[in-house]
């Protein structure tokens, strides 16, 4: 009856710990994105798909622990909106890095393009090092404004390439629909780990 | 009025007190899924009878300060107290028991002409202080926790075993604040009038409290808590905190305050605490009210009680209402006349809260009370039913839940078999000792039977079966009968009701009832038909099984003046008058009352007439 009050804090340490793994994932997703978009390399592409699934798989561990009663119920909403995000984060990767097997960037493109997804990596980092802090229980409103930041930059890395896509002749209806989703999901990856790095604020101000 | 009858109303306030109150120290941790449910009315449960035994004795002389009381009057002060809360909470306004109980004790000083105005004042400080110490208790300790919560502990983890365990202990120190402040609001007044010793006060006092807290508290605690969830983990911890602290320090004190306004003042003091513009003044504005309007109708209550107690024991009452003493030519019962129809008012609001036939208990009250134990006793029941169920059956035939095949089924089987009945209670039942038995048989079987149905209600939480808007669209009678309800065709042998309904028959005849309700459990639970067909056409059936049973007992083959078997019309329609008027109240009350509860206090009380009934018999036979 009483051994959740009295008993050690395993739950909840797992917890933080798939977090963690959760979002390593999703860094090493976005480098593997930086490293085809510098080689070419076809076989980055289907890393990506294989870190999706193991995301899924971290995941699923997650909510089932938060299901067992892992924290407080008043906080779990919050964990729960958190790891949803990075899971729809790491299945846009997923989406782009499929997009990228039918489509060829132009050449004028490549360089903005790899720019930005540098960013993207930096600004996971920046979200890992933004829950490191959350867990030492350190006030993350730096990071967290940090994040923000990156967010801004590669707004308006894309507001320039926009122009410059709107110039690319391309060879069919397919062709420049793909092109067009794929810079889509560019620039929504920044997006959505910003919506994470206030969900991250939310979960702090929570237990504050 | 025995000693034990005098505690019933103190008990049952007791028990209120424990399911309502329990709320405002766990609601928060129940209603988030901090504590589960269980956790939650056991810890709660331990420390209410921790604290009631431990520290309850410090408030205990403090209500004897108000006024001397008697025994009787403690009894009337509880009943005053009790009826207030039900009262507010029926029109979901906000009261306080101590306010109730104050009130109560002031009314019976003012009755006696003594009333202590000056120990009235001491009461009056600590209410207001209530709430206003809740709200000081969370602004003072806001700052100081949060900061010590928010630089010692760092950690998410470790915060959220903090907030998990601060809960459970908040809300077990809240528990034992919670009996040690409010036991004597349940005894207390008991015990200064000398009915019981401090130490029975004490222990039955906590046992009731923890009785409610352990049966009933669910629904309130969901409800509270989700009006104080909203807040943080911290902020709904420290409400609790600042409830626990206040209600302990009145303890100290020696006065029982309300924990629901120490409560509001926690929240309110939280609120204070971070923004003033989240106050909701209109709350202060209730709880003001609350402090005026209850003590003043729970004073008045209990000084008409005590008025009505000491008109009748002096008998002025009697005297002026001699013009209404009435012989009943028939019967040979001499009674008031508003005796018959306000019994069985009061006594068919309850039965029927509990879906039971008021007839049922008409019959022991003409043999025990009336003394009215000749066959005509069972005619006079029929003559209630008569009066009495007209109102249901129209209004099962206009909502076309009312099957003809069914009906007459029922009528052909019932129709001799009340004749049998009618025989056998003049030739073998007219002897009061040998009635009683049957009576007390027939009892025992309902009795028995309404425990068992309030058992089934538990077991599905007190479910209501929800309103099932179709009609009888289509009836075939035959040997195997037909009815399509609600599209769906129900078949069932005619002949096997009327040889079941034939024995009914017999039991009703001589009893006074129609059978209605004896066949109801075999017509739903055995041939599976839903209970919309079989209410309507049971009671029809009950109803013209008591006209012709009445003529039957009027003018049969053995009814004669010797055998005194003519039932008494004018005592019947009484009866029924009170029972028509009783049934609809009842019905419309049955919204507001658990029926599961209504339903095993009453199987409970049945079978004990029955019991009452069956022994002297058994006892001979043994013996």
């Amino acid at each position: 009856m009483f051994k959740r009050f009295f008993y050690s804090e395993k739950n909840e340490q797992l917890v933080l710990k798939e977090m963690r793994t959760h979002l390593e994932l999703l860094e090493q997703a976005c480098r593997c994105f930086v490293d085809f978009l510098k080689g070419g390399d076809k076989r980055f592409l289907e890393e990506i798909v294989e870190i999706e699934r193991e995301g899924d798989i971290v995941r699923r561990n997650i909510l089932s622990t938060l299901y067992k009663g892992a924290f407080l119920p008043y906080l779990r909403p919050n964990i729960y909106r958190f790891v949803e995000i990075i899971d729809e984060t790491l299945d846009l990767l997923k989406d782009k890095a499929r997009l990228c097997e039918f489509i060829s960037i132009p050449p004028i493109l490549l360089d903005d393009t790899l720019q930005i997804a540098v960013l993207n990596t930096e600004m996971v980092r920046m979200l890992i090092i933004a829950f490191d802090t959350f867990v030492a229980g350190d006030d993350l409103r730096e990071r967290v404004l940090a994040v923000r930041i990156y967010e801004k930059r590669i707004d308006d890395l894309y507001h320039d390439l926009f122009l410059r896509i709107t110039k690319v002749s391309v060879e069919d209806f397919w062709q420049g629909r793909g092109l067009g989703d794929f810079f889509s999901l560019l620039v929504k990856l920044s997006d959505l780990v910003e919506d994470a790095g206030d969900v991250l604020s939310l979960l702090h101000l929570s237990l504050s | 009025m025995a000693k034990e009858w005098l505690l019933s109303s103190g008990i049952l306030m007791g028990w209120s007190l424990g399911a309502n109150d329990s709320a405002n120290v766990f609601g928060t941790g129940v209603a988030s899924g901090l504590v589960g449910y269980r956790t939650a009315i056991f810890v709660a449960a331990v420390f209410v009878l921790l604290g009631s035994i431990i520290e309850g004795e410090k408030c205990m002389g403090s209500l004897g300060a108000l006024t001397a009381l008697s025994h009787s009057e403690a009894f009337f002060a509880m009943l005053s107290s009790g009826l207030t809360m039900t009262i507010f909470t029926l029109l979901a306004l906000p009261a306080s028991t101590s306010q109730a109980i104050v009130g109560a004790l002031m009314g019976i000083a003012v009755y006696h002409g003594n009333p202590d105005f000056s120990a009235l004042g001491k009461f009056l400080t600590c209410w207001v202080l209530t709430p206003i110490g809740g709200i000081i208790c969370s602004v003072a300790l806001y700052k100081p926790l949060k900061t010590l919560v928010m630089k010692g502990i760092r950690s998410p983890i470790a915060r959220n075993r903090v907030f998990l365990v601060g809960i459970l202990i908040t809300g077990s120190y809240g528990a034992y604040s919670l009996g040690s402040n409010n036991v004597a609001n349940v005894t207390g007044v008991y015990v200064t009038s000398g009915l019981i010793s401090p130490f029975w006060g004490l222990l039955i006092g906590g046992v009731s409290i923890a009785a409610g807290v352990l049966t009933y508290s669910r629904k309130t605690m969901m409800t509270v808590g989700k009006s104080i969830v909203p807040l943080d983990p911290f902020s709904g911890l420290l409400a609790v905190f600042s409830e626990s602290l206040v209600l302990h320090v009145f303890t100290q004190v020696g006065i029982p305050v309300s924990s629901s306004q120490a409560i509001v003042g926690g929240v309110l003091g939280v609120g204070i605490a971070r923004d003033i513009r989240t106050v909701n003044f209109r709350v202060m504005g209730k709880i003001f009210c609350g402090w005026i309007i209850t003590p003043v109708i729970s004073g008045s209550l209990a000084w008409i009680a005590v008025f009505m107690e000491n008109a009748f024991k002096g008998g002025r009452i009697m005297e002026w209402l001699n013009f209404l003493w009435y012989r009943f030519p028939t019967s040979g019962v001499e009674t008031y006349l508003f005796v018959p129809p306000l019994v069985m008012f009061i006594a068919s609001s309850i039965t029927a809260t509990g879906g039971i036939s008021g007839a049922f208990l008409l019959l022991p009250f003409q043999v025990s009370v009336l003394k009215y134990t000749s066959p005509g006793a069972s005619a006079t029941n029929f003559i209630y039913n008569i009066v009495a169920i007209p109102g249901g059956v129209y209004r099962y035939i206009r909502d076309g839940k009312f099957s003809w095949t069914l009906f007459l089924s029922l009528m052909i089987g019932t129709l001799p078999g009340v004749f049998f009945g009618y025989w056998m209670r003049i030739v073998y039942l007219p002897d009061p000792k040998r009635f009683k038995f049957f009576v007390g048989c027939v009892l025992l079987y309902l009795g028995l039977r309404t425990i068992w149905s309030a058992i089934g209600e538990f077991r599905t939480a007190g479910g209501r079966p929800k309103q099932v808007k179709g009609r009888i669209t289509k009836e075939n009678f035959g040997l195997r009968s037909a009815v399509v309800f609600e599209n769906q065709t129900y078949v069932f042998s005619s002949l096997g009701v009327m040889i079941v309904a034939l024995f009914v028959g017999v039991i009703g005849g001589a009893y006074g009832i129609g059978g209605g309700a004896l066949m109801a459990p075999y017509l739903i639970s055995v041939l599976e038909l839903p209970v919309y067909i079989v209410s309507g056409a049971a009671l029809c059936s009950t109803w013209v099984t008591s006209i012709l049973g009445a003529i039957i007992y009027a003018i049969g083959p053995l009814s004669g003046p010797s055998t005194q078997t003519s039932p008494d019309w004018l005592l019947g329609a009484l009866f029924g008058l009170g029972g028509f008027l009783g049934t609809y109240f009842g019905a419309w009350l049955q919204k507001y009352l658990p029926s599961s509860w209504i339903k095993t206090a009453l199987g409970i009380v049945i079978v004990y007439i029955a019991i009452r009934y069956v022994w002297p018999m058994i006892s001979g036979l043994i013996s």
